[in-house]
């Protein structure tokens, strides 16, 4: 069982490695890029939203706010990608504690509501303090991530290159948090989820531990924004707005709650259907749109959800091993 | 004494569900706490567990004050409780709701080390422990069922196999036997006398009172949030104040 586990992640991550040799142009390896750099939002949400149990709305805004976290560093400051990547990590966990302090103290909706009027106020602060951002005229010219030790000089400047660098790091995102899920704190995190007054009456505090998920949560989102503003070399306030908070959450949604590795796939779809259906432009939404309703008719646990049932289905039928049974593995 | 509370009153607007309560539970004792619906006895039990901070008086765990304690933190020193409606994580199978419970005692796995805290706890343990926990509440064979698909008398037993996976020292009952079947409520009464031989004190709060007389050492009724009568349970049947308390005064029409 675990073998084949590991055989199931390797051949994943072989085949997502020969898509840019498969499909070739810069337009097909930027639309691939940017799936990876979405998965990034996906699964900082899902962390949240669909571990967690917690819908914060306004945490997509944290792609944005990495972004431009990430962007102001190395204009302003001159750091390299590689010290701006995990100073953008500590400083948007740091605004994930601010922000969730608050929100915290409120349950369910309530919660959601209010971290999105905190991501409205990040988007009027990214429109409006002219002199830092440059408004929305944006900023321009973030640098390339670039390894530079002596004579060994290689920049990230094409897509090709670009999707290697993220695939790597989605990859060690994902293997974490897939370790996580197994420690006592991931299962705390579902424990919430799952019924928040036992969860507490087991000796797990709500406040802090929801604390731990929404800055995590918060922290991978950032990396997706950072990983985003080095590849677009351009960050606007455009990309606080709501398109791309709905657009995170039908992800979620559509990929499977709850799942490691739905939400990277909902963040593949959702990435490339806009792109096919750019012929199309004026019905697109419209698409969209009857896409989510559908997924949300037929399997509502999304795709993953319905991978997994399938696969427990098998497992069910050909007996199952004994020793630690009922793990469902939340691959 | 292992818990007690001196004078517990809490007052929602102009009502007090709960006044003026001395209750004192003894080490390794298996109390009930029996009453009319609205008596006061869940509001009880949300106090002793943190859910609710009392509007005056202490409650005292060996000795230590814990008013106004964090449930978490209630739960962490070993007072642990069972829900009426769910008490049950219902997405999760069986096997990941008590592994889950092992929570108090296993989360300093991840920052043991760093902070010198307690020694980390290897998985095998906290699998054993899982298992153990399992067999002694008798869900060994639903292991893999996910807790909602349960009946409800199974998912009863999984939220005490619960709070029994959180370490629990007393174990607090919110209407255990709600929704069994005869059956299934002997299995519950030798389910509780076998924690209390594992050296867990019981309090629970109980309808059936045939479960009530036939397992708890002694029995405290309340009655519109007062203690009006405590002893034992054949003391506590023959008390008339609990038979009015039941029945109603009889009132004479001039």
């Amino acid at each position: 069982m675990k073998a084949s586990r590991a055989i199931g992640w390797i051949l994943l991550i072989g085949a997502a490695a020969l898509l840019p040799i498969l499909f070739k142009g810069a337009y097909v390896h930027h639309v691939l890029v940017m799936c990876l750099i979405f998965g990034f939002s996906a699964l900082g949400l899902n962390l949240i939203f669909g571990f967690a149990g917690q819908a914060a709305f306004g945490l997509p805004a944290f792609f944005a706010l990495g972004g431009y976290i990430s962007a102001l560093l190395s204009i302003r400051l001159g750091l390299p990608f590689w010290v701006a990547l995990p100073s953008t990590m500590v400083i948007a966990a740091m605004f994930g504690f601010l922000i969730g302090y608050p929100c915290l103290h409120l349950r369910g909706i309530y919660f959601g509501i209010t971290t999105m009027a905190f991501a409205q106020i990040l988007y009027y602060i990214a429109s409006n303090w002219i002199s830092l951002t440059r408004g929305p005229m944006g900023l321009v010219g973030v640098p390339v991530p670039r390894i530079h030790l002596g004579s060994f000089d290689y920049e990230f400047e094409t897509g090709f290159k670009y999707y290697y660098l993220v695939l790597a790091a989605i990859v060690v995102t994902v293997w974490l948090f897939s370790r996580l899920m197994k420690t006592p704190l991931g299962r705390a995190f579902v424990a919430i989820r799952e019924n928040e007054d036992l969860a507490s009456s087991i000796g797990i505090h709500p406040f802090w531990i929801k604390m731990i998920a929404f800055m995590l949560a918060c922290t991978i989102t950032a990396i997706g924004g950072s990983f985003y503003a080095h590849f677009s070399r351009f960050m606007s306030p455009n990309e606080f707005q709501w398109y791309y908070i709905g657009l995170t959450f039908i992800m979620v949604i559509t990929g499977g709650m709850g799942t490691v590795m739905g939400p990277v796939i909902g963040a593949v779809i959702f990435t490339v259907l806009p792109e096919v259906f750019r012929a199309i432009e004026q019905y697109r939404n419209i698409l969209t749109g009857t896409l989510l309703i559908l997924v949300v008719i037929f399997f509502p646990e999304g795709i993953m959800g319905l991978v997994n049932r399938r696969l427990e289905r098998k497992k069910a039928v050909s007996s199952q091993p004994p020793g630690r049974g009922g793990e469902v593995d939340p691959v | 004494m292992l818990l007690q509370t001196t004078d517990l009153t809490i007052r929602f607007g102009g009502l007090a569900a709960v006044k003026g309560v001395n209750l004192r539970v003894h080490r390794g004792e298996i109390l009930g706490l029996i009453g009319p619906n609205g008596a006061g006895k869940t509001t009880l039990f949300n106090l002793l567990t943190g859910f609710l901070k009392p509007s005056s008086g202490t409650i005292h765990f060996e000795g230590e004050e814990i008013t106004g304690w964090a449930p978490s933190k209630i739960a962490a020193v070993g007072i642990c409780r069972t829900f009426q409606l769910t008490s049950v994580f219902p997405a999760l199978s069986v096997w990941e709701n008590v592994r889950t419970a092992t929570y108090v005692w296993t989360r300093h796995r991840l920052l043991g080390g760093i902070r010198g805290r307690a020694a980390p706890v290897e998985d095998s343990v906290v699998e054993e422990e899982t298992n153990r926990i399992l067999a002694f509440s008798g869900l060994d064979a639903n292991r893999d069922s996910l807790a909602r698909n349960l009946s409800y008398g199974d998912q009863r037993r999984l939220g005490i196999a619960i709070a029994l996976a959180a370490r629990s020292r007393v174990l607090l009952l919110d209407e255990p036997a709600a929704g069994m079947n005869p059956e299934e409520k002997r299995g519950l009464m030798q389910t509780i006398n076998d924690i209390r031989s594992q050296g867990v004190t019981v309090v629970l709060i109980e309808h059936h009172m045939k479960l009530v007389m036939g397992v708890c050492h002694r029995v405290v009724v309340l009655a519109q949030g007062k203690v009006i009568a405590e002893g034992s349970p054949a003391e506590v049947s023959r008390n008339p104040h609990v038979i009015e308390a039941y029945l109603g005064q009889e009132v004479e029409i001039a």
